[in-house]
């Protein structure tokens, strides 16, 4: 079941810089106001550090977002991973994290390419190194 | 924040649970409309029941229909379900006869009210709709007595167990648009709701209430049907055996609220010295939900769960409790309070009165074929009620391998009857000791509100959103392709 909300356009361009271009190392999205469509919140150049990805999550409210991981596989080189986050804290609004939650899949559908999944409901579950064992995790 | 359309009209959200019902308009932090659903029920005439009935019917055609409905409905049960004693002079009625009709008493006040010979109903059994015609007068008390909307004006949103069966799904459909004339309708699961409002559409729902406990896996917003467990061990078995003990233990019979017109003080453990007013003809039924009443109190003022394994011994020296009861009866609750909630987390160990029918998915399993067995575990073919972990455990165990981990890290814990204090904790710890090495995190709504109403809440936002206008299935809709359009519109 879904809430019916749709997903912008900007959002899949956004993801398509990220993806194919490497332009953006994150996107992060959110409902628009009047709470019917998936809206690009914020996105930033490749040369940002994951920290600075976390702390641009709003501590009180819900958020998507993607991001384009990157780590060093012991003697293999470098890996990119697209993980994507529902970023749900336990302070939001109970009507923030319903929304989010019915209309996870309506985003998620239209993103192809996401190697791993996070839903995190807390800073230490979207911490690097629980994401980067999740990462790592998947075979691809 | 609440969004307005060009045409949108609040909705209605219905919640008939096990031991509440919650009605209220969409949009809204809580329900308008707190009810218990056991419903009160008594056999009058026809003249009767139009001179003193409040219902306000459609005027239109078919203001004759309900009664000759009723009439058909309440034949029939009684044929099924062989009334007990006290409806006797039901028993003699002539099927369909044009006479007499039930009424009923909806509403804590109501419902708690003596009157000669009335029954307690519920309409629910195992959480499945079992008795249509006392829900169609839940809803229409909802409707037209408690929240005074007209329900053809406004959509209708209704929630259901995760077990629920297209049949019945149909039936609520054909309900709404037939009876209630509702303009637009969907209906959606617990858990999911649950899991919503919880910020997660992924997770373990385990709602523990007043007459089922179960465990869901929703993935993406949807109910896995695999692995999915419900038996009526909860809250109401719960106090059915608090009333055995009392009854073994200290040879006590508890006397409900009603049937006391005067308390003295005794002291503890004295017997009660009590005026009782003199109530003939109450139905067994009446006096039994009265007698659980007052049981519920004193299992939420003195019952705890223990926060490891259960350990008499450790239990024993832990303080005691006073409580007494509405006949003043009182006495100092010791290792007790723990041993009865036990049987949420080892059923086959401490059930008192083993006469009880305990269901697990629908199905009575035995439970003194099992007592013999000393309960280890796994490998046992036949089924056996299960502690609470376990049914976490085995409802994840039954899920795909990669979503095991996802469940275990959003376990989500609903229900009254997790509002003992304790049982957090004890399934945290038991559940570290079944699934060792897994990541697991349980989750519980932080206020009381939202564990009350965490799925009429989730109802209430979900519907109450702009674009969910067109997952509604409209009355044009169901008159174009039939009650089954339920099954395809809502998943």
């Amino acid at each position: 079941m879904s809430s019916g909300v749709g997903v912008n356009n900007a959002c899949l361009d956004a993801f398509q810089q990220l993806k194919a271009k490497r332009s953006l190392r994150y996107v992060i999205f959110k409902l628009s106001d009047d709470k019917k469509e998936i809206i690009v919140d914020t996105s930033s150049p490749a040369a940002t550090a994951y920290d600075e990805f976390v702390a641009a999550l709003p501590a009180q409210d819900c958020r998507y977002a993607v991001y384009d991981f990157e780590y060093e596989k012991p003697g293999e080189g470098k890996r990119n991973k697209i993980c994507f986050f529902v970023w749900s804290p336990d302070d939001a609004p109970v009507r923030s994290k319903m929304l989010y939650a019915s209309s996870k899949d309506a985003i998620r559908r239209r993103l192809e390419g996401i190697a791993a999944e996070i839903q995190a409901t807390d800073f230490s579950e979207a911490a690097y190194e629980t994401v980067l064992e999740k990462a790592t995790r998947t075979s691809h | 924040m609440v969004i307005y359309c060009g045409d949108e009209v609040s909705a209605l959200v219905v919640d008939v649970g096990g031991s509440w019902i919650r009605a209220g308009y969409a949009g809204e932090d809580t329900p308008k409309v707190v009810v218990p659903s056991w419903v009160g029920s008594s056999e009058v005439t026809e003249d009767e029941a139009s001179a003193t009935t409040k219902t306000i019917r459609n005027s239109k055609a078919d203001s004759q229909d309900p009664d000759v409905e009723m009439g058909d409905a309440t034949a029939s049960q009684s044929g099924s379900s062989s009334k007990d004693a006290a409806g006797g002079q039901g028993d003699v009625r002539v099927k369909n006869e044009p006479g007499t009709c039930r009424k009923y008493y909806i509403g804590d006040t109501q419902a708690s009210t003596w009157r000669p010979n009335m029954d307690i109903k519920t309409p629910l059994e195992d959480g499945l709709v079992a008795d249509w015609d006392i829900y169609e007068n839940i809803w229409n008390y909802c409707f037209y007595n408690r929240l005074r909307v007209q329900p053809e004006e406004n959509p209708l949103f209704v929630t259901e167990v995760a077990w629920n069966t297209p049949s019945l799904r149909e039936k609520m459909v054909e309900l709404a648009f037939e009876k209630f004339n509702c303009p637009a309708f969907y209906v959606s699961k617990d858990p999911v709701l649950t899991a919503f409002a919880s910020g997660k559409p992924t997770g373990l729902v385990l709602d523990c209430g007043g007459t089922t406990t179960s465990a869901v896996a929703v993935f993406d917003g949807y109910v896995l049907k695999k692995g999915q467990t419900y038996q009526n061990i909860a809250g109401d078995f719960i106090s059915e055996q608090i009333l055995a003990q009392l009854k073994q233990d200290y040879q006590k019979e508890v006397v409900p609220r009603y049937r006391v017109a005067q308390k003295s003080a005794v002291g503890p453990g004295e017997p009660a010295k009590a005026v009782l007013r003199d109530r003939p003809n109450t139905a067994p039924s009446f006096d039994h939900r009265m007698q659980m009443q007052a049981i519920h109190e004193y299992k939420e003022t003195v019952c705890q769960i223990s926060e490891t394994t259960f350990d008499l011994d450790a239990l024993k020296v832990r303080p005691q409790k006073p409580y007494e009861f509405p006949d003043g009866y009182n006495l100092q609750v010791g290792v007790q309070r723990y041993q009865i909630p036990e049987i949420l987390f080892q059923p086959d160990k401490f059930i008192v009165d083993k006469t009880r029918e305990v269901r697990l998915n629908g199905k009575a399993v035995s439970l003194s074929a099992n007592t013999g067995v000393n309960g280890t575990g796994s490998g046992n073919a036949t089924a056996k009620p299960l502690g609470i972990p376990r049914m976490i455990y085995d409802c994840i165990s039954a899920c795909d391998t990669d979503v095991r981990p996802h469940l275990f890290s959003n376990i989500i814990l609903t229900g009254g009857s997790t509002l003992f204090p304790g049982f957090v904790d004890r399934v945290n710890y038991e559940l570290q000791g079944l699934a060792p090495g897994q990541r697991i995190k349980i989750q519980t709504p932080g206020n009381t509100a939202e564990r009350k109403f965490g799925t009429w809440l989730g109802g209430s936002i979900l519907s109450s959103l702009g674009s969910f206008h067109q997952l509604w299935i409209s009355k044009q809709e169901y008159q174009d392709s039939g009650a089954s359009i339920v099954n395809k519109k809502c998943q």
